[in-house]
């Protein structure tokens, strides 16, 4: 899913709490894909963290001898155009890819949820002038808004990852909004209230565990969506400056030598698929396991 | 109901003042100047001397101040001027005469297969569940959620149409004008446009029919011996239909993004190749109608579809 | 876990084994006329209104409006419209005798006034190169034009001679005000050539339908020439392959070049493009106004190395202002050859033995080229910073408010020299900002070059070339390589398409054998 769309109708009944750690694991871990998915996640991240000591060679290093090399014992997934070994690009791009993804969920995270915390929580002026704002922002398909904003900004990875960020705020305005707004009719808080617990205390207390199942869904499979809008952005010219390593980038200059080198576009590509999957599913498998009644909005 | 619906569409006018502000300002704030740009594009072996550069931004209104500018583009759009692109010396509105339909074709194709293919993935995976149906095209969908289109784009046209030589390449050509041709040239662009849509939908149909499968009112009318089909279509189909449609709306805005990199492969003077080379080319007059345009279309499809669950579920109409 | 990956593996093997192998045999039976499909990463947005064109505007329309004169394969000018010129020197005049019996496609004559009218249209537009030249334009009769100059050189005849004519009856009669004129004429063309208009859809497809009272006797052999705009190359490629085109202009992705050359197509090479790494040298802050800089940034990147994997062998390294294949090339120059000893010796001699960090401003197109360049100036201790722009950024600072640093460059070569003038002389054309510094030896040479003098090329040639060897000696611009371009077709399609440059075409006598 692109772009997760929520109606504040899916959390007008109280969201239960999960709190049970065994049910979780029971249920999250009873689907094969999700477990695979999981396994290729912490692959990735181990790569990502480790690349320097994984990698083969330096992923920057140019090369005349190595120009275009076939896969052989030495490299195994061949080299690019420049000579570069294409597994040590592939290793240094999972790099780039999880930084993209964490990064950008990080910052529209960040902006996001206590946006959508404040409108719930506030007057009906601040409410509608933010949640409108965000409306507004939702009215561009993703893949535009981040074009017109990288071109604002220029091309380099943190433009991307700033332009992917602001494109993608208004969702977890919208899940945080809406689950505010029912969470605050609930009657706990609304018992808190009288007893003259103050706004602040009220969100942290109450609102932010309540929120967090169904962000942290959201997060996960957004991170999937972020790699994948990243490599349409380097499709069309927008994005890692060189050196730099990105699987989209990869793909995008690797197809041209589709013919002789399937595997410079092809490796990239895979790794794509494979790290939007994993997303994916262990997105899905936070959300059966957390809260199943999200089934069907995320 | 009726308070419902003028609620929503009041706030969808506040909607569109914002995005018709974030239009303007965010694209004003491109960088370069975009007379030089012009110069550069059009005159490029010749030098023009400094006045005429000023009686260029006089003659395209960029020597105004900016809420100026402002208010006069929103007043001329009122007059469905929509302004004169710089580097295609056209009027942006018939540009856009020309391009909309070519996407909306597309686009309105797609979306619909999406939508169709999705649901009747998604049934067929879950009711099949566990049998070779689903274990074919549940894989078939975690590749559609994940392929970059545009690769898929490439491997199609070389799959099919280079290696195989089913499908014309690349192209558009109006339905009116050939229409033979224009499907064969259609199919690739609308499935690589699709593919998304189609594995998503079914994913979302596949697990709400698993879940309205297993309720009580379904297996009621199992017991009752009602065949397989009128149970699949009357009861559980009708069920999980709501969050498909939920996506099915959320779908247009994917479309338009996808037209911009699917328009790009496939050589199709669409909508969104003419942004994209308008953003890098910075004919700013293009991009703002551009996103305008297509900022309303989404805004009042998302308002079709909140009405519409207005309508199918009262407790939102107090949400 | 593995199911769930079977399939979508297997069909990548199928991709995988559909990419080998493909392509398919010709058969010959030998006739002429057709269609020739062709494929183009650029199509004509403005079809014959002069002023606002671009080149690739230019040389796409050279169906319908010819030229006055142009070049042979040697870069000396030959007629097309025009029968002949005399210039005179002193009297600083330029004479065109004009072909005779030639209409325009509405009907209306190819005559002196109608060069005029069509001259004092770039001259009002000031689009006119050298336009400032001119005093007056003098209708002597009815096939001869006087120019009367107040000033003279030998590039004159190119940049007038090179003019694409337009019907000045056509424009005139096609509305009532200036701009309905001009309107008109950015939509419709009415030259001479061998070729009309026959359906355009901007950004997508233009069409050319045979001109039936065309000039030249028998010509053209095509019955209509079709050019579609593909922007992806790799699908243009597959176009090609497919045998879906007969022809794809001015391609300049390697790969595509030598898949398509090993499936037995046919390539007409053009001149490719002349990179460079121009510097921001005369702003007196800048690291590169320093010549030791410029000097160690040339000595440290391994041009051949570099020229050899971005273009597989297509590529020539360029070590002075000029690529071989221009007339001005000086033999045997090459005075900083690969390095990197040279180039530390030479950042300390210019106090920067802890290096420094450059600015390289390029086009997403030259992020692989940036990339190599980082690579070796690396190596020498210089950090480049890259700076991807958009083409419209690009071009802004590149043709105007100017770049800081290096920027990354690729412009046309001409056959003749005047590229010299247009890129890099006194008052350039295209890099007019200002930013490099040019010497005043170099500046000498170059107004020697343009001496009235001189009436062609080849008499100027001595000059030319030590203009370059300055360049040389000042470090001025870092030249790279020249880039490839061919122009590929069918086995089975005759067309000496880019005849001797990427601006040059006669398609009048194209022609295709039966297929």
């Amino acid at each position: 899913m692109a772009e997760t769309q929520l109606t504040e109708a899916g959390y007008l009944e109280k969201t239960p709490r999960v709190s049970e750690w065994r049910r979780f694991r029971r249920v999250f871990f009873s689907r094969g894909v999700v477990v695979f998915g999981l396994v290729v996640l912490v692959l990735v991240l181990f790569t990502a963290i480790f690349a320097e000591w994984l990698a083969p060679y330096d992923p920057y290093k140019t090369g005349v001898a190595k120009s275009l090399a076939q896969p052989s014992s030495e490299h195994w997934l061949g080299a690019d155009t420049l000579g570069r070994d294409t597994l040590s690009r592939l290793i240094y791009g999972s790099r780039t890819a999880l930084q993209v993804g964490f990064v950008s969920v990080l910052i529209s995270g960040v902006i996001g949820i206590p946006l959508g915390m404040i409108a719930g929580y506030s007057g009906t002026i601040v409410n509608n002038l933010i949640m409108r704002t965000m409306d507004a922002m939702m009215c561009f398909p993703m893949l535009l808004f981040a074009l017109v904003l990288a071109a604002v900004l220029g091309s380099g990875i943190w433009n991307v990852i700033i332009a992917l960020s602001v494109a993608t705020i208004p969702g977890y305005a919208r899940v945080t909004h809406g689950l505010a707004l029912s969470i605050k009719e609930n009657d706990y808080i609304l018992a808190q209230k009288s007893l003259g617990s103050d706004n602040i205390r009220t969100i942290f207390r109450h609102i932010l565990p309540n929120a967090f199942p169904p962000l942290i869904v959201l997060m996960t499979m957004q991170l999937g969506n972020l790699i994948l809008a990243e490599a349409g952005l380097s499709f069309l010219g927008i994005g890692i400056e060189p050196p730099g390593a990105a699987w989209g980038a990869m793909v995008n200059s690797g197809y041209q030598y589709l013919k002789i080198s399937p595997w410079l576009s092809f490796a990239p590509c895979l790794a794509i698929m494979l790290v939007v999957f994993a997303f994916n599913m262990v997105g899905d498998g936070l959300r059966d396991a957390l809260d199943p009644k999200l089934r069907g909005l995320l | 109901m009726t308070t419902y619906i003028i609620r929503r569409i009041l706030q969808a006018v506040v909607v569109l003042i914002i995005v018709t502000l974030m239009v303007f300002f965010v694209i004003r704030l491109l960088p370069g100047d975009p007379l030089i740009i012009y110069v550069a594009q059009t005159a490029q072996l010749q030098a023009m001397p400094p006045e005429m550069i000023e009686e260029l931004r006089i003659q395209y209104g960029l020597d105004k101040p900016i809420m100026v500018q402002y208010v006069n583009w929103i007043a001329n759009m009122f007059r469905g001027d929509f302004g004169e692109s710089v580097y295609y010396h056209e009027d942006v509105s018939a540009l856009m005469i020309e391009r909309f339909p070519v996407t909306l074709h597309i686009g309105g194709l797609s979306l619909i297969i999406g939508a169709v293919f999705g649901i009747l993935v998604g049934i067929i995976t879950a009711v099949r569940r566990g049998k070779w149906p689903d274990k074919i095209l549940t894989p078939l969908t975690y590749v559609g959620i994940t392929i970059p289109v545009f690769f898929l784009g490439i491997l199609m046209i070389y799959v099919f149409g280079v290696k195989f030589g089913w499908l014309p390449i690349s192209g558009y050509t109006s339905p009116f004008e050939n229409f033979g041709l224009s499907t064969r040239q259609l199919i690739m662009p609308v499935i690589c446009m699709s593919f998304f849509s189609i594995a998503a939908n079914a994913r979302q149909m596949r697990s709400s029919m698993l879940e309205v499968i297993s309720q009580d009112y379904v297996r009621t009318a199992w017991s009752k011996g009602l065949t397989e089909r009128s149970v699949i279509l009357k009861h559980a189909m009708k069920n999980s239909l709501i969050p498909v449609i939920t996506l099915v709306g959320v779908g247009v805005g994917i479309l338009f993004g996808g037209s911009v990199l699917v328009e790009t492969i496939f050589a199709i003077p669409g909508v969104g190749r003419l942004l994209v080379s308008s953003i890098f080319g910075q004919d700013y007059v293009v991009v703002q109608a551009i996103t305008l345009v297509i900022a309303v279309a989404i805004l009042v499809v998302n308002l079709l579809v909140d009405i519409s669950y207005g309508w199918l579920d009262p407790r939102i109409r107090y949400g | 876990m593995k199911k769930f990956l079977v399939i979508p593996a297997a069909l990548i093997l199928v991709c995988i084994m559909a990419f080998s192998g493909c392509g398919g045999d010709e058969e010959e039976t030998g006739a002429t006329g057709g269609t020739l499909r062709c494929v183009s990463g650029a199509i004509p947005n403005n079809l014959g209104y002069p002023p606002e064109k671009a080149p690739s505007d230019n040389y796409l329309m050279l169906p319908v409006l010819e030229r006055v004169a142009e070049w042979d394969v040697d870069g000396n000018m030959i007629p097309v419209l025009a029968e002949s010129w005399e210039t005179d020197a002193d009297a600083l005049t330029i004479t065109w005798h004009l072909k005779e019996g030639i209409k325009f496609t509405d009907g209306s004559d190819w005559n002196a006034e109608a060069l005029r009218w069509n001259f004092q249209l770039g001259i009002d537009n000031n689009t006119l190169t050298d336009g400032q030249y001119v005093d007056s334009l003098e209708v002597v009769d009815e096939h001869t034009l006087t120019m009367h100059l107040n000033s003279f050189s030998w590039m004159m005849i190119e940049n007038y001679g090179l003019i694409q004519v337009i019907s000045p009856t056509a424009f005139e009669t096609s509305g009532t005000t200036p701009e309905e004129r001009i309107d008109w004429a950015r939509v419709n063309a009415v030259g001479t050539g061998p070729f009309t208009v026959a359906d355009w859809q901007r950004d997508d497809h233009i069409k050319f339908a045979k001109n039936p009272n065309y000039w030249q006797e028998g010509l053209p052999y095509l019955d209509a020439i079709e050019i579609r705009y593909i922007p992806d190359a790799m699908v243009a490629a597959a176009t090609m392959e497919a045998g879906e085109a007969d022809m794809w202009f001015a391609v300049s992705t390697v790969q595509n070049i030598i898949d398509l050359q090993e499936l037995g197509l046919k390539i007409n090479w053009g001149p490719g493009m002349f990179t460079t790494l121009l510097p921001d040298s005369s702003n007196p802050d800048s690291p590169l106004a320093i010549k030791e800089v410029r000097e160690a940034i040339e000595y440290a990147i391994d041009r051949p190395a570099i020229a050899e994997m971005l273009g597989q062998g297509l590529y020539e390294p360029l070590h002075q202002m000029a690529s071989s294949t221009w007339p001005g090339y000086v033999e045997g120059y090459d005075p900083r050859p690969y390095d990197a000893d040279k180039a530390i010796e030479l950042l300390a001699d210019a106090g920067l033995s802890a290096g420094l960090t450059l600015k390289i401003m390029a086009t997403s197109a030259g992020t692989d080229a940036v990339a190599a360049l980082q690579s070796y100036l690396g190596e020498v201790g210089i950090t480049i910073e890259p700076d991807i722009a958009d083409l419209g950024r690009y071009f802004g600072s590149v043709f105007g408010t100017g770049w800081s640093d290096l920027v990354y460059t690729a412009s046309g070569i001409n056959p003749s020299t005047t590229d010299l003038f247009i890129h890099y002389g006194p008052s350039p054309m295209t890099f007019r900002t200002g930013n490099i510094y040019k010497s005043a030896e170099y500046l000498a040479l170059c107004a020697e070059a343009l001496d009235p003098m001189y009436t062609s090329v080849a008499a100027a040639l001595s000059k030319i070339k030590d203009a370059i060897r300055q360049a040389g000696e000042d470090a001025m611009i870092i030249p790279l390589w020249r880039t490839a371009e061919a122009c590929i077709m069918q086995t089975y399609v005759h067309s000496e398409y880019p005849k001797i440059h990427g601006i040059m075409w006669s398609p009048e006598d194209d022609w295709m054998e039966a297929h």
